[in-house]
């Protein structure tokens, strides 16, 4: 694939011709509805799995805590006195009340992922879109909605990419803090979709897969607090096109555990 | 408008014919395990709170960085502080200080006596709420509340539930050796509220809790018999259990509660029986020549398991609660005993005595994958936390030194020694507290 930036630059008609651009053209176009789609997908994947995961906590949850107490009276005599135990001949447990002044609250829940569109986004939007709208209605294209080949490819595994995978991991692996002990250590295998800035900041970050156990919430925050906490990635920003996407970024704590 | 809402429909429509763009994919397999740094400021006061609202947060933050799962972070070091619970906090203010997770709180007394504690865990880079809860109770019970906060915090970050709303029952020694008064005590999972229930007129050994943690089962010289005991910590009564001619001792009750294995012994040899609590209706289990005794139960109620030298040397065993299939599970160096099966189910945990040294082990109940927890020399009598992952033990020092409790989790991090009012030993954990 040519490098984008330089022949928009050196493609660039004189200002005031209002040409179409000739080269760059298909570019955005391609890029805008993946673009889209894959925000799309984001957002769905996050109504379907974050928002399971993520789910605001009951707050509504009072906990009896008045059941257990020592007597004061025993047959057997105690060497020092108990320190004033509160004895509660009420064992029922306390109501459940509503905590509606927390309800209330505005603070969120769970960020909602920022998805705004990369500053690099493609100029003339609408007409790209008319663009695109001509292009996909074209008979030759293929609409079925259940192509196989639509899946997230993972790129070349060339030297290139594993050398930006090593870098990326290099650094990660120092913020990533699993927790041990799930009895089922699958149950902590998470994974993301993880949007970069060009400044290797975090972009957005869509939770992908987790277990529906308190294992896979508690890995899936992990997992998170260790992609924040990491931030900004130290990347190559000539390479920024290979690396503004990270998908599926996995975590799996199983080999950890083994030892 | 129209033709991009047409435009946006189609894309969706076809969105999976669409090459999508190039992504890299990433299989993150190595971490580093660090403690959660947390900041946990005193939780603010809501009119008159008794104190209580910066107690219970430095019990929150006592639990916490025992857990050695988090580390609380010095209050000194916050260069914010929190004025209403109830709006989100400025996150920034808590990253500088490389915080990960906070917690906001409230306490407030209500207009009934009692005491209302809310909470709120915050995810600092995330920004978002991880959890919040409210509890109410009477004020004399704070510390149980703190525990609670601690138990829902450690479980939200962890999965797992938390283990600090609990008791230990252990035994509290004095005195010189020769001549060591030995009492049946019970405190808090951190040492709180210590409190002795025999006076140390007569020996008392193995005290283990039942699955409400409201009785206590041990092994007493009462009238210079060793028997074993039922004491009602609600009631404060005390009875014997059963009516057998000889020594009975290792009591051990079933996750349901309704029975209580335990050895009894005829003649030099000790098996191991089942009494049913309702009925007092004493099934025998095994009828093996040799030393059968200390039964702990699988969490199922299905299976024992148990320690015998049958095979020459103490070892093992597993049986069916009926006594049917009795077989050893331990083959490692050594003398293994002591078995105490997790209340996960996962493993068996025991003391194991080799060249000189007692160790703490862990192994699954098929036997496999031993490995050691413990670095004493003199380390025995593993007891489990609810969840599973912590166990504590007796340590004996040296020579004259004192027998004291010291805990570690299930991979042997985060040793720490228990505080316990002088010395200490024979340690058994409770249940959650319902």
């Amino acid at each position: 694939m040519p490098s984008a930036p330089s022949q928009t630059i050196s493609a660039r008609p004189p200002l005031g011709r209002g040409r179409p651009r000739p080269t760059t053209a298909r570019q955005p176009v391609l890029g805008l509805p993946a673009s889209l789609l894959l925000h799309g997908m984001a957002i769905a994947s996050i109504f379907l799995v974050f928002n399971s995961s993520f789910a605001p906590p009951q707050e509504s949850h009072a906990v009896p805590v008045e059941l257990v107490t020592l007597a004061r009276q025993t047959n057997v005599e105690a060497a020092a006195p108990p320190p004033d135990q509160p004895v509660k001949p009420d064992l029922a447990p306390l109501p459940a009340p509503p905590m509606p002044e927390i309800k209330a609250e505005p603070a969120p829940d769970i960020q909602p992922p920022k998805f705004e569109i990369r500053k690099e986004k493609p100029p003339d939007t609408r007409q790209d879109i008319s663009n695109l709208l001509n292009q996909l209605t074209r008979p030759e294209k293929p609409a079925k909605s259940n192509a196989p080949a639509a899946t997230q490819s993972a790129g070349p595994a060339t030297a290139m990419t594993s050398t930006l995978i090593d870098a990326f991991l290099s650094q990660i692996r120092n913020c990533w803090s699993p927790i041990a002990g799930a009895p089922n250590p699958a149950d902590q295998i998470v994974s993301f979709d993880l949007r970069l800035n060009p400044d290797g900041t975090v972009a957005a970050l869509t939770l992908l897969e987790a277990s529906r156990t308190p294992y896979g919430s508690a890995a899936a925050q992990a997992g998170s607090r260790a992609i924040y906490q990491c931030q900004p990635y130290r990347l190559p920003p000539e390479r920024y096109k290979d690396w503004r996407e990270i998908n599926p970024l996995r975590f799996d704590p199983r080999r950890m555990m083994q030892q | 408008m129209k033709k991009l809402l047409l435009a946006l429909s189609l894309i969706a429509l076809l969105a999976p014919a669409l090459p999508a763009a190039a992504a890299i994919a990433v299989d993150v397999t190595q971490g580093n395990i660090q403690p959660l740094p947390i900041a946990i400021p005193d939780f603010l006061p809501a009119g008159n709170d008794g104190g209580n609202a910066a107690r219970i947060a430095q019990v929150v933050r006592d639990d916490l960085g025992r857990s050695g799962i988090f580390r609380p972070l010095d209050p000194k070091s916050f260069v914010d502080h929190i004025a209403n619970i109830n709006t989100a906090p400025n996150f920034a203010n808590w990253r500088v200080i490389n915080a990960q997770g906070l917690v906001t709180g409230e306490v407030a007394q209500m207009p009934d006596g009692r005491l209302r504690v809310a909470f709120r865990l915050w995810d600092v880079y995330g920004q978002s709420q991880m959890d919040g809860q409210q509890f109410f109770t009477q004020p004399q019970n704070w510390r149980r509340v703190a525990h609670m906060v601690s138990d829902a915090i450690y479980e939200r970050v962890t999965g797992e539930k938390g283990y600090f709303d609990t008791r230990i029952v252990f035994i509290s020694e004095t005195g010189p050796a020769q001549n060591r008064v030995k009492k049946l005590a019970v405190m808090d999972e951190d040492g709180a509220n210590p409190i002795f229930l025999t006076k140390g007129d007569y020996m008392v050994l193995t005290p283990r809790f039942n699955p409400t943690a409201q009785m206590i089962a041990y092994m007493s010289y009462i009238n210079g018999k060793p028997r074993v005991y039922l004491f009602d910590l609600e009631t404060g009564k005390q009875e014997r259990l059963g009516d057998f001619p000889n020594m009975t001792f290792s009591p051990r009750f079933s996750p349901d509660g309704n029975r209580v294995a335990l050895t009894l012994e005829n003649n030099g040899n000790s098996d191991i029986y089942v009494m049913d609590l309702r009925s007092r209706a004493v099934t025998r289990l095994t009828s093996d020549p040799a030393i059968d005794t200390a039964p702990s139960w699988s969490p199922d109620g299905r299976q024992i398991v148990f320690e015998s030298d049958r095979g020459g040397t103490q070892q093992i065993y597993v049986m069916n609660v009926d006594g049917s299939g009795q077989h050893r599970i331990s083959f490692g160096a050594g003398r293994n005993g002591t078995p105490v099966w997790s209340p996960r189910g996962d493993l068996i945990a025991f003391t194991k005595q080799d060249g000189g040294k007692f160790d703490i082990g862990v192994m699954r109940p098929d036997g496999s994958g031993e490995r050691m927890i413990s670095t004493g020399s003199h380390d025995e009598g593993p007891t489990w936390a609810p969840n599973g992952r912590v166990l504590m033990f007796t340590r004996q020092g040296r020579g004259a030194e004192q027998a004291q409790i010291w805990e570690v989790d299930v991979f042997g991090r985060n040793e720490r020694h228990v505080a316990s009012p002088g010395s200490a030993s024979d340690p058994a954990w409770s249940p959650l507290i319902q």
